[in-house]
Parts: C-alpha cells; sequence; structure tokens
C-alpha cells in the first residue's frame, strides 16, 4: 500500500508501536522525507508510566481478610469483622497489628467485638480420643483390621454361638443315634443336592466355628473336593442347626468336607463356578488359603497364631475377655468373659 | 511410608482425625468407622501415599461428606428436635453453645472451621483436602465465625 497524506497517521502510529516492517519503515522514511511537515510526528513517544501514582486503597478492594489499617476508621461492621477475624486467624501484617493494638486500646466497641469473636474458636476437645489405636496398627504379618461395627456384630454372634453351643451340649447328647441310620439319612436328604457328602472333620468344624465367630452373615459352602456342589445357609440359626445336625448324625473320617467362608462373596463363587478349571488347587486348600489371607493376613498361619489373633481382636474391639484355643489334647475351649465352652476330642 | 511410619501415623493422627469426624457427624461409631476405614486406606496405598495426615484428613472429609448426603433425607425431623432443644439451655457452658453453634452451621464451614482450629491447617491445605480455593476457605471461615459469634451472642442474651 502506498503511503499517502490520508494514510500517514495510521503509519506513523503503526511506527510508534512498532508494528511496521523494515520495508515499511524504510517506505515511511522516505515518505516524510518528501514531506518534512510529519517529522515532528516521528518524535512522539508513548506516555511514561507514571511509578509514583498508585491507587489509594488497593487493600481495600482484595478479598479476604486484609484491610488497610488507614481506612480503619471508615470501617462498617463487615468490614470490622473482617479485620478482627484476620487477627483471629493470623493474617495480618506488622502495620496492621499495630493499628489493631490501637484499635484495641482506643475503641471500647472494637474491644468487645474483639472478645466476641474469640470465643469462637473451638477449643480442642482433648477428652476425645481414639480408643482403638493398637487396633489399627500393624506388623508385617498382621491381617487387616476389622470395621468396629462389624467386630461388634461378630461379638453378638459369637453370643448366639455360645448360647447355641450351650442348647447343643446340654439337650443333643452326641452318638445317641444309629451312627449307620444317621449317615443313610444325611446322605438319602443330601440327594436332592447330589456330591455333597458332608462329614463331620474335627478340623473343619473347629475352623468352620471359628468363622462363624467372625463372620456372623457366614454362608457355608459344603462341598467335597472333587464334586462341588454349593449348599448356601442362610440363616446363623439355620446353619447352626444344620451343623448340629451332621455332627450328631454324620461320622465319617475318611471324607475330606470343607467348610468354608465367603468372605469375599463374589471372588468364591466366582471361583466355584470356575473350579474345574482349577486342577491343580483343592478347593478346600484353596479356601483355607483365601480365609487365612484375609483373616490373618497370612498365608499359612499356625493355629496358635490364628486362634491368637482371633481373641485379641474380639477382645479389644468388645472390651471383653474373649479367649479362644485348641489345645495340644485337642480340646476346643472357648471363654467369653465369665462363659466358657471345652469340647472334648470325640472319639 | 513403611510400617513403622504407618503406626507412627495411628499415634499421631487417629485421635485428631476421630474429634474432627465426632465434631462434624456427631455419632461416635461411624466416626471410629471413618477413622479405620482411613487407615485401612492408607495401608492399602502405603507406598504411594507421601503425607500420611493429609491423606487421611481428606479421606475421612470424604467420608463425612458422603455420609452427610445420606443422612440429610432423615435430618428434617432430627433438626427440628435439637432446635427446639437449643433453646432450652439453662445455664451458660461456652463450651456447650459452641458446640450447638457448631451443629447449625453449614456442612462445609463446620469443617473447614474444625480442620483450621483442630489442626491448625492452613488456608491451602484446607483447600486441598476440601477440594475448595484458598480464597471460599478463607470466605467459609469468615462466615463461620461471624454466624457462631453471633450465635453465642443470641445464646448469652436469651440466658
Amino acid at each position: 500500500m502506498m503511503i499517502t497524506k490520508e494514510n500517514i497517521e495510521a503509519y506513523l502510529l503503526d511506527f510508534l508501536e512498532g508494528n511496521l516492517s523494515q520495508f515499511e519503515i524504510k517506505e515511511l522514511m522516505d515518505f516524510i522525507a518528501l514531506h518534512p511537515e510529519y517529522n515532528n510526528d516521528l518524535e512522539l513517544e508513548s506516555v511514561p508510566i507514571d511509578v509514583s501514582i498508585q491507587f489509594p486503597d488497593k487493600a481495600s478492594l482484595k478479598k479476604g481478610f486484609s484491610v488497610k489499617p488507614k481506612v480503619f476508621k471508615s470501617l462498617n461492621e463487615n468490614e470490622t469483622a473482617l479485620f478482627i477475624v484476620a487477627k483471629i486467624e493470623n493474617e495480618l501484617n506488622e502495620k496492621e497489628e499495630l493499628h489493631f493494638n490501637r484499635a484495641l486500646q482506643a475503641d471500647k466497641n472494637f474491644e468487645v467485638q474483639f472478645i466476641a469473636f474469640t470465643k469462637t474458636i473451638i477449643p480442642v476437645d482433648i477428652s476425645l480420643i481414639f480408643e482403638y489405636k493398637e487396633q489399627l496398627k500393624r506388623t508385617a504379618s498382621l491381617a487387616p483390621i476389622f470395621n468396629f461395627r462389624r467386630v461388634i456384630s461378630y461379638a453378638a454372634a459369637a453370643s448366639v454361638v455360645l448360647f447355641a453351643g450351650y442348647l447343643f451340649f446340654k439337650s443333643s447328647p452326641r452318638g445317641t443315634e444309629d451312627k449307620k441310620t444317621a449317615h443313610k439319612k444325611a446322605f438319602k436328604k443330601d440327594k436332592k443336592t447330589p456330591s455333597i457328602a458332608p462329614t463331620e472333620s474335627k478340623e473343619s468344624y473347629q475352623f468352620a466355628e471359628e468363622l462363624i465367630l467372625l463372620k456372623p452373615s457366614l454362608n457355608i459352602v459344603l462341598d467335597s473336593t472333587k464334586n462341588v456342589q454349593k449348599k448356601v445357609i442362610p440363616s446363623l440359626t439355620e446353619l447352626m442347626a444344620q451343623e448340629i445336625e451332621t455332627i450328631n448324625n454324620v461320622k465319617n473320617e475318611n471324607e475330606d468336607v470343607a467348610l468354608v467362608s465367603p468372605i469375599e462373596v463374589n471372588p468364591i463363587q466366582e471361583m466355584i463356578e470356575n473350579l474345574e478349571q482349577e486342577e491343580t488347587l483343592t478347593v478346600k486348600s484353596f479356601f483355607i488359603q483365601k480365609v487365612n489371607k484375609v483373616l490373618y493376613g497370612m498365608k499359612d498361619p499356625n493355629e496358635d497364631e490364628k486362634y491368637a489373633s482371633v481373641s485379641q481382636r474380639v477382645s479389644s474391639a468388645t472390651g471383653i475377655s474373649f479367649d479362644l484355643k485348641r489345645r495340644k489334647n485337642e480340646e476346643f475351649h472357648l471363654k467369653i468373659g465369665k462363659f466358657s465352652i471345652d469340647r472334648k476330642k470325640s472319639n | 511410608m513403611n510400617i513403622q511410619d504407618y503406626n507412627q501415623a495411628v499415634d499421631q493422627f487417629s485421635d485428631g482425625l476421630y474429634r474432627f469426624a465426632l465434631k462434624s457427624i456427631n455419632d461416635s461409631d461411624q466416626s471410629r468407622d471413618f477413622v479405620q476405614d482411613a487407615f485401612e486406606k492408607l495401608w492399602v496405598k502405603l507406598e504411594t501415599v507421601e503425607n500420611a495426615k493429609s491423606y487421611l484428613f481428606t479421606t475421612v472429609y470424604h467420608a463425612i461428606v458422603d455420609h452427610s448426603r445420606k443422612e440429610q433425607r432423615n435430618r428434617t425431623y432430627a433438626s427440628q428436635v435439637e432446635q427446639n432443644s437449643s433453646h432450652e439451655l439453662q445455664s451458660f457452658d461456652l463450651h456447650e453453645i459452641l458446640s450447638r453453634g457448631l451443629s447449625e452451621l453449614s456442612e462445609i464451614q463446620r469443617n473447614v472451621v474444625l480442620l483450621r482450629d483442630y489442626e491448625g491447617y492452613s488456608y491451602q491445605e484446607i483447600g486441598e483436602i476440601t477440594d475448595l480455593s484458598e480464597q471460599q476457605v478463607k470466605v467459609y471461615i469468615f462466615r463461620a465465625r461471624k454466624f457462631l459469634k453471633e450465635y453465642i451472642g443470641t445464646i448469652e442474651a436469651l440466658i
């Protein structure tokens, strides 16, 4: 574009703002050489910034607690509150602190307001302490902790087990029924759900009992190692009734029965459903490993470790003395508070 | 973090977490669960968590918020009862009045004030825990203090 007298001002402005190319600058200089009356315009400079000029009340524009002390006298109620809260929150700078202290001495109402605000600081109630610290702590081999309410429910379940156990020992003497007939009866009943051959196994019974204590919503799955069949028992009462019936009526030490707890229902059910693919792992060993891991955080805890872990947790969660042991003579010994059950090895 | 750090965190922070939750939701069993769950989560993420305190308080805070949302539906009647009983104060006990005032605050105001007063968290830290900006935290704290001051004044005047 040619520079003319009509567009020279636009070129001069672009020149001052540094928007012209080298070529355009040369063109502009050539034009001014021909028209010297525009020479003065080239000397125009942008207006220098006067740094000495500042907005007088910048602080008042800011949000938050910063209130400029100079304008204190004119603070309205809300600004006064801001100023005091800023003091309480340790947000005042040195100058503001100074001004604050002067205001405090000079203005009675300000002092009253300040005292009122100091009452809003929430004191730490040191009487409130978390009493279950020891439960939360871990050692390398310690299992995940239990939810407080869950543990309380375990205790409740333990009471049910105790009561049921009491009734069992009191009213159902073992071995009174003909064993052969009982076994036939049980097997006949289980024909509806084929492949189940529940038997008493002291180890698995004790294991199941322990699981019941820990998991009141327990669904027991009875299965043989080869032929998998789920049998979900919906309630603890029914579970106990069936367990007692099983133990009273069925005795076959040679059968391998796994009593397992679906602590994590889905993975375990899924595992049952896909069990055919798990050729190398028996159902029982799988579940025992799984339960050991979930309950104790240990791959293969010994019996003492298991029972100690259960006892310690239930005791500390409920505040009731809880002692679960299996002694060397294979007695099963459970003590809750004043109550205890001793079960001797059946021959 | 290692196991020692974790156990140290239990000693250092479980009380504070418990107080924070208890003062916020006024339910001791639920508060215990929140604390236990927070430490459970910390345990799972032991190797990745750098600031245990912040992680724990953030976890408990979110648990409180979730809990409050669930409880909100049932709150109408309870709050009416609470309001009625608040006028039955017969004696002056600042601590009691303050507790009642605290329960009258909005959930977010109550939580930021508790984090500030109980734990001495900075605005920035509170902002990180509550997903608020620093300015929002300041505003909530200011409003909470103003409300509490007026609440205390009103109750004192009544008594």
